[in-house]
Parts: structure tokens; C-alpha cells; sequence
């Protein structure tokens, strides 16, 4: 498990580190960028620039002090040593900088008071639908065949088919129109992050009930479970200890893009419900220009995503011992 | 191994099973609209009317025709311009009642979802061509490369594959989008050329890992052995042995990149940061449908419209693909 | 009284005209103690027949039997509940392929023991004190620590010992075994074939041995069906049937065996 998690972690590193880098160079090369010399700028946000980004300085001092291992302090420049008061600066310490757009706030600011909305809405959003999506294709796989089997399907099917967005709209439209019964709009308690969670995932419940359905019924029919059932266990037994885990298994391998969907799904998702997340913040910052703020969350979220992926291949290793082989 | 005898089959087998068909008749029906969009007796999708409120639908069997059509003010591609002036002959000034109701511009709705389609499609089309190009070549490449070389190709489309995507996309675009008239005018492409490049150069991934796996198993296979040891060159096992063999799981890969990219657009167009007005997309529909709803005035033609159209295709698409899928491998049985 | 009586069992699949018998009117007994092998070529149905007197024939087929009866108890009109008390308790199975017997995900020792805690009430831990003993009784080496293994951890030899001493942890007296050594080496079988031998000496179990080897039959069995085509053509002791086989399959059989001409 250790060498796993230790190669996992260096491969996070170049990523990010990749990301990061390719994000500042194309900032400055872009012509028109905020770096460009041409470009008229609102004063305040250029002295900022200026004072944190030392643009007279040649662009590798300049991009070593943007990652952190140069701590630019007013006019020197000490390596991995600081002044006293800071030993890292940059990326590497969660300083983003400032916004381009938002004149007084720091990137980190505005990650800090919009990401935890965010956070809450992804994970009820996950959890409710993986606990759905196995619930629905659990009975689906029991009752194959059945009424309630072509249910399921059929609702799965259409949750697939309309895009996160267009049904986030339904949602509005019924909600707001004909059944005022939850809010549609902004934030003010769990209530109003009920409908957003389903949109968000009813998507991925669809694909969680669709893995859980084939890989219940795969399990159901392989041989260990007729002999679960020949040593006479009773079927709730063979179903929840026996047959089960070869159920969770290809979900659990699914979390990872799951987790991913439901990143991207938030983007509109949050437009749609007016929740101040930092989704919002990415989009708004993409529209406006607000490039370190877009560059701060695109890193915050590539994280997330891959800390989330490599949690889900650690479960998926607990949860099966053949795994374990596989580096 | 793929044949013209099994390639015949495989039709037949898709042909034969009656959701497939239904899906490729009504895909083909939307690509044919689609195509002929600037010949069909529609409203102008663009043209701006004096009206405070959108216009609820009308149902055909009301009111079929009007008179009184307004040429499109945007300027057309030429084999565009043809078409809108053979309508012109044809139709003279009808065009269609508003059928699916109109927004608070006064712009037809169904012609914004014809012209809409247009969009998706050039989306698909931009996907697909670039995992042709780039993927299939590149998955080949990797496959049949050496242990080392393979794996540092893999790693990177590893690498490349474990961010989420849609932020790097909106991330470029956010910074392509302020200059793109000038990132045009230096490269000579339209607007909305670079916003499909962008979608082409992030939908190869896919394509590119599944070729290799295809590749990697079909060098060990007992023909193209068969074929080097007989002397064949290695461009020639490319092409002739080992690609056609390729083939099923390609189009495999099509049949679930497509949809994605699809959704991807519309989701961009949705979020503004897609193709611009005056064009269409059923993002920008949906967009502009979400922001008219308020208690006031339902006008829910304005997003049951292009979820309609999304939803329809998007399922249509993903259901053919598993016909494909099934008909390609004729070992694997309906649930 | 016999421990096993079956009169008129069939197995179909389908209904009508298109309806497939994968077993048709058998009527065979097993003794209590004895070893009766029920020998054929794939397709002749014994595995099926063994998966009936189990209960076990999947869904889409049905049994139909005029008898079917365990120690006097009619299986074929038993409620469910009653059958699986019996399964694992008095009639206990073991299968072919030891590796898709055992459920990957849970250590062996819960595997085995298993069958205590269901129809036994025992606590975890008794269980595994007896599972451990089991292991040992089969002839696995240093039982406790396979206790906690994964069943791809162990070899196929070790994998089937396991699964005998699941099927054997509650003294059923009746065992039923599909095609037990098939799929292992032939220097495994032969101790496998050992093993099952020495168990059923020890605590006197009957075994239903469903086979297509009449290496085995020769080897393990007291009586042999011989089955085709999902009828029963012959039964008769082992040596009667080597010696003087009465149906022409079963000569067929004899002769297209490897090494056969011997008496």
C-alpha cells in the first residue's frame, strides 16, 4: 500500500506541477493577457500585479517565485530561506495571488469563503447518489425482469440522456412553477441545497444503478453462490455477504469519475440555482479574465479529483483482495 | 478478423434490431434537417422581432403557414447562400407558424433548434475527426512501439486523462476566448473554428488508449506474425493487417465520445463560453430558456424545447451505440 | 429405507413442444455409507441430476419427480426454509472448480465455518476453532494461518481440501460431488479422491459422485450409474459393471477408455 500510495503522490506532484506551469506561460504568452505590456489595465490591479509578480524580472525568476521556492520580498530575493517570516511562498503555499477582478481579495480569499458551499453540495450530492443508484440496481438485478426492473431502467436511461443542466432546469420549472415546496434559489440551509444535489446527481445514480445491476446479476450467477446456497445460508446471507461486494466493486471503480462529473456538473448546476460556489467563481472567472482566480480553482479541483481518485482505488483495493496485486 | 463478409453482417445484425433502426432513422432525419436547414421554409433563426414576451406555441394543425419571411441577416457560407436562395424561390415569403412558440425576441424556436443542430454536429464532427486523426494514430503508434516508448505515451494520455477535463477546456477558452478575433485574423480560422479545436484537441484521449490496448493484443495475433514472417513491411501490417482489425473497437470508442462531446458543447454554449451569438446552440437555448423562467410568465417552450432536442439525440445516440456495440461483438447478449 | 430414494425425476427446460429434458425419469437409491457414481458424457445430464437432488436446478428449468425423498422426508414438496436447514447440515456439496466455489472476497476460515454459525447458532470464534479444525482433518498444513487467507492465495489442490472440509464441518450423510477432481492436476486428484475416501470411512458419509472418468468410478465408487443422454442406461455394482456391462453405451463407454481391455 505504501510504495502505491508514495508513486501515486509523485505522479500528483509532476501533474499539478505541469498544470501550473503550462497555466503561467500561457498566461504571459497569450497576447491581450493581463501580463501584456500593452494592455491598459485598472491601476489598482496593476500596482498589485506589479508589486506581487515583479514583472520586470526575467520570467524563470519570476515563474520560481509565482511556484513558491523564491520568496520575493519586496526587492530580494532569498531561496527557500525567506526573511524569517516566510519560508515558502507561491503555489506551493496556497497563495494564488491576487484577484484580477475582485480588487481587494486574494484568490485564496475567495477559494476560501466559496469552496466549502461547494464541498457540502458534491458530497451530498455523491453520497445520495450511490446510495440510490445501489439501492435502485440492487432490486434491479433481484427483480430482474419485472415491472419494477423496467422502471428503474427507464428512469436511469432518461437521467443519462438529459444533460445535467437541462434537468437541472426541469427542476426549476417544476419546482418554482408548480410545486413551490423547496427553494430554487441561492443559499440559507440544507433545504436549498436539496434540489441542486439531485440534479447534480441523478446522473451519476443513473450509472451507479446500471454498474450495480450488471454486476449483481453477474455475481448472482456465478458458481460461489450456488455454493453459498448449497451450504443452505439464507438468501439474505448469500445476497449481502456472498454477492454484494461484486456489486460495489465496479461502483466503487466508477467513484473516481463520478467524483470528476459531479466537479464539472456543479459548474452550471450552481449558475442554475444562483449558489455562490466556487463553481460560479470558475465560470464568472473565465468570462471576466480573472485568470489567476480561474488558475487557483483549476488547480484546487485537479486536486480534488485526483486525491479523490486515488481514495477510491485505495477503497477499491480494500475492497477486493485480488487487487492487491495490481501496482 | 474482420471481413467484408463480417463487415456485411455486422450491418445486418444492426439493421435487424429494431431499436437501432429507429435510432438511425430519426438520427439521420435530424442530420438531413440539419443539412438543409438554410433550405427549409423555417422562419430566420436570427431575425429580431418587436415583441415584449415570448410567444406560446402554436400547434401545427392551427396555423401551418404565414407570410411575411425575413431573409437571415447573418451572413451565409456559400453552399449556405445556395440553398437559402433556392428557398427563396421556392417558398417566396411563407415560412413555417411559430409550431414550438418563440422566445422574448420574437426568434422562432424551431428553427433555433434546426440551426442549433448544426452546432452539435459540428461538435461531434470536430471530435470525431481529431480522435481519427490524432487518437487512432497515435494508439497505434504506442501499440506498436517498444515497452518504453509505449509506456511514456500511455502516462502522458494517463496523466492528461486524470484532470478534469472541462476545466482545462474552460480554462483555455477563458483565456482564448478575449483574443480569439485576434488568434483568428493571425491564423486565418473563424471564431468558432478555434472553439472546435479546442473540443477536438481534448476528445483523442479516449480513443487513443483504447487503439493501443487493440493494437498491443493484435501484434501477438498468429496472421500479423504470419505477415512479418512472410516479409511483409511494417507499414504494411499497419495498414493492412492490423487497422482494418481496429476497426469495431474505434467505432465503439465514436459511439461514446460523441455523445460526451456533445454535452460538452452544450454545456460550454450554456455557461457562455461556447460559440456566440448570432449562431445557435442548444446551450445558448437552454441558457436563455433558464433565465426567462420566472413565476410571471411560464414560457416553458423555452426549455422544453432544446432539452427535446438534446435529450432525444443524445438518447437516440447512445442507444444506437449499444446496437453498434452489440452487432460489432456478436458474443455479447441483451441484459 | 434407503438414504436417498428417487422415483421418476426429470428435469425440463421450456415448455410444449420446444421443451428440453436435460433429465428424464430417473429412479436410482443411494444406501447410507455408500459411494454411487453417476458416470456420462458432457451432456448426459448427471450433473443436472446432481444439482436436483440439491435443489438447486436454476431458474428457468423445473423438476418434476413421482419421489424424491432423503431419509423419508419428501424434498421435492418441502418448503424452502426446511430445505435450506437440510442443505449444509445433512446434505452438503462439493463442485468442480474449487476456485469459483469460494467467494474471493471473504477469507476462507469465514468461508468454512460459515455453515456453524447459520444452522448451528455458534459464536465467530467457535466457528473458527472449527474451521480450523476441519482444515486440519483435510490435510492442510498449519491451519491457522489459512485461516485469514484469500481463497486465491491457495492452490487448487488446497482450494478443493477447503471446500471438502466446508461441505463435511457439519457430518452431513449425504455428499454430493460434481465432477470433484476435475479440474485439478492428476497427482492432486488422486490424493483428492484419497482424502474423500478416508472422510467417508471416518464418519460414514454417503456420496452421490457425479464423474466422466471411469478412472474415478474405479477408483472411489461402490455402485455406478451410468447415465445418457439424460436417461439412466445401467446401474450395478462397480466390479459387475467393469466386468459385464449389460447396456451397449456402457460397453462403449468401457472400451473407448484409455487403457480399457484390462478386466
Amino acid at each position: 500500500m505504501i510504495p502505491f500510495l508514495a508513486r501515486r503522490l509523485l505522479w500528483f506532484a509532476a501533474t499539478l506541477l505541469a498544470v501550473a506551469t503550462a497555466s503561467f506561460f500561457l498566461m504571459r504568452a497569450v497576447p491581450g493577457g493581463p501580463f501584456d505590456a500593452e494592455r491598459r489595465l485598472d491601476p489598482t490591479i496593476e500596482r498589485n500585479l506589479r508589486a506581487r509578480y515583479h514583472l520586470e524580472w526575467p520570467l524563470a525568476k519570476q515563474y520560481l517565485a509565482y511556484l513558491g521556492p523564491l520568496n520575493l520580498d519586496e526587492r530580494r530575493a532569498r531561496v527557500l530561506g525567506g526573511d524569517g517570516t516566510r519560508v515558502l511562498g507561491g503555489v506551493l503555499a496556497g497563495d494564488f495571488g491576487p484577484s484580477l477582478r475582485y480588487r481587494d481579495q486574494t484568490v485564496g480569499d475567495l477559494l476560501g469563503e466559496s469552496l466549502p458551499l461547494s464541498l457540502a453540495l458534491g458530497a451530498l450530492a455523491l453520497a445520495g447518489a450511490v446510495a440510490a443508484g445501489l439501492a435502485a440496481g440492487i432490486v434491479s438485478a433481484v427483480r430482474r425482469g419485472g415491472a419494477v426492473d423496467f422502471l428503474l431502467r427507464g428512469t436511469a436511461a432518461l437521467c443519462l440522456a438529459l444533460p445535467s443542466f437541462v434537468l437541472a432546469s426541469l427542476l426549476v420549472l417544476l419546482f418554482a412553477l408548480l410545486l413551490p415546496i423547496l427553494p430554487v434559489a441561492g443559499t440559507g440551509g440544507w433545504r436549498h441545497l436539496v434540489l441542486p444535489a439531485v440534479a447534480l446527481g441523478a446522473p451519476i445514480a443513473a450509472n451507479v444503478a446500471r454498474l450495480a445491476r450488471t454486476g449483481m446479476l453477474e455475481t448472482l450467477s456465478a458458481e460461489f453462490v450456488r455454493a453459498a446456497r448449497a451450504k443452505g445460508l439464507p438468501e439474505r446471507i448469500v445476497l449481502l455477504r456472498h454477492a454484494l461486494p461484486g456489486a460495489l466493486l465496479p461502483v466503487a471503480s466508477y467513484l473516481g469519475p463520478a467524483a470528476a462529473g459531479v466537479l464539472t456538473g456543479s459548474l452550471v448546476v450552481e449558475r442554475i440555482f444562483a449558489i455562490p460556489g466556487a463553481g460560479s467563481h470558475f465560470v464568472n472567472s473565465a468570462l471576466n479574465r480573472d485568470y489567476t482566480l480561474a488558475m487557483g480553482v483549476t488547480i484546487v479541483y485537479c486536486a480534488l479529483v485526483y486525491g479523490l481518485n486515488t481514495a477510491v482505488d485505495v477503497v477499491h483495493r480494500l475492497l477486493d483482495p485480488r487487487a492487491a496485486e495490481v501496482p | 478478423m474482420t471481413s467484408a463478409a463480417g463487415r456485411a453482417g455486422v450491418w445486418r445484425r444492426l439493421l435487424g434490431d429494431r431499436v437501432s433502426r429507429a435510432c438511425l432513422a430519426f438520427l439521420g432525419v435530424v442530420a438531413l434537417a440539419s443539412l438543409a436547414a438554410p433550405l427549409l421554409p423555417l422562419p430566420s433563426p436570427s431575425a429580431l422581432r418587436l415583441q415584449d414576451e415570448p410567444l406560446p406555441p402554436v400547434p401545427p394543425w392551427r396555423e401551418l403557414f404565414r407570410r411575411g419571411h425575413r431573409a437571415d441577416t447573418r451572413e451565409l457560407a456559400w453552399p449556405d447562400a445556395r440553398l437559402a436562395g433556392l428557398r427563396e424561390r421556392l417558398f417566396g415569403d411563407l415560412e413555417t407558424a411559430p409550431w414550438l412558440g418563440t422566445d422574448s425576441k420574437g426568434r422562432d424556436l424551431l428553427a433555433r433548434v434546426v440551426w442549433g443542430s448544426r452546432t452539435s454536429i459540428l461538435a461531434a464532427l470536430a471530435a470525431g475527426l481529431a480522435s481519427l486523426a490524432i487518437g487512432v494514430l497515435y494508439g497505434a503508434v504506442a501499440g506498436l512501439a517498444g515497452a518504453r516508448t509505449d509506456n511514456l505515451m500511455m502516462r502522458a494520455v494517463d496523466g492528461l486523462q486524470s484532470l478534469p477535463f472541462v476545466f482545462l477546456v474552460i480554462f483555455l477558452i477563458g483565456i482564448v476566448n478575449a483574443h480569439r478575433a485576434e488568434l483568428a485574423s493571425r491564423f486565418g480560422v473563424g471564431r468558432e473554428a478555434v472553439f472546435f479545436l479546442v473540443i477536438g484537441a481534448v476528445s483523442w484521449l479516449t480513443m487513443a488508449r483504447v487503439v493501443r490496448g487493440q493494437v498491443r493484443l493484435l501484434r501477438r495475433a498468429p496472421f500479423v506474425e504470419a505477415a512479418h514472417v512472410s516479409g511483409a513491411s511494417p507499414a504494411r501490417i499497419l495498414f493492412v493487417h492490423v487497422l482494418p482489425n481496429v476497426l469495431p473497437v474505434v467505432v465503439a470508442s465514436l459511439t461514446l465520445t460523441i455523445p460526451s462531446v456533445m454535452l460538452t458543447e452544450a454545456f460550454l454554449s450554456f455557461l457562455g463560453l461556447g460559440v456566440e451569438p448570432p449562431h445557435v446552440s442548444w446551450g445558448i437555448l437552454a441558457a436563455d430558456g433558464v433565465e426567462a423562467i420566472n413565476p410571471v410568465r411560464i414560457a416553458w417552450w423555452l426549455v422544453a424545447a432544446p432539452a427535446a432536442g438534446l435529450g432525444s439525440v443524445l438518447l437516440a445516440l447512445n442507444l444506437l451505440g449499444d446496437g453498434l456495440r452489440d452487432a460489432l461483438d456478436p458474443r455479447t447478449s441483451r441484459g | 429405507m434407503a438414504l436417498l430414494e428417487v422415483r421418476g425425476l426429470s428435469v425440463i427446460y421450456g415448455s410444449g413442444d420446444s421443451a428440453v429434458r436435460a433429465v428424464v425419469d430417473a429412479s436410482f437409491d443411494v444406501e447410507a455409507g455408500e459411494t454411487l457414481a453417476v458416470v456420462g458424457e458432457s451432456g448426459s445430464g448427471k450433473s443436472t441430476l446432481a444439482l436436483a437432488v440439491l435443489g438447486l436446478v436454476p431458474s428457468p428449468g423445473r423438476v418434476e419427480a413421482e419421489k424424491l425423498s432423503f431419509s423419508g422426508r419428501d424434498l421435492a414438496r418441502m418448503p424452502a426454509r426446511e430445505l435450506r436447514a437440510l442443505r449444509g447440515a445433512e446434505i452438503a456439496a462439493v463442485f468442480q472448480d474449487p476456485a469459483a466455489s469460494l467467494c474471493p472476497w471473504l477469507p476462507v476460515g469465514e468461508q468454512v465455518g460459515e455453515v456453524l454459525e447459520v444452522h448451528r447458532g455458534a459464536s465467530p470464534r467457535a466457528a473458527r476453532r472449527a474451521a480450523a479444525a476441519a482444515l486440519a482433518e483435510v490435510g492442510i498444513a498449519d491451519p491457522e494461518s489459512r485461516l485469514d487467507a484469500f481463497p486465491h492465495e491457495l492452490s487448487g489442490g488446497m482450494r478443493q481440501r477447503a471446500t471438502i472440509a466446508m461441505a463435511l464441518l457439519l457430518g452431513p450423510r449425504l455428499l454430493v460431488a460434481d465432477e470433484p477432481t476435475s479440474a485439478l492436476d492428476a497427482t492432486v486428484q488422486a490424493s483428492i479422491l484419497e482424502l474423500l475416501k478416508e472422510l467417508r470411512r471416518k464418519h460414514g458419509t454417503a456420496l452421490l459422485l457425479v464423474t466422466h472418468s471411469l478412472g474415478v468410478v474405479a477408483a472411489a465408487a461402490d455402485r455406478a450409474l451410468v447415465m445418457r443422454g439424460g436417461r439412466i442406461v445401467e446401474a450395478a455394482p462397480v466390479r459387475e459393471l467393469f466386468r459385464a456391462p449389460r447396456h451397449e453405451y456402457t460397453r462403449e463407454l468401457l472400451s473407448s477408455a484409455p487403457g480399457s481391455g484390462r478386466p
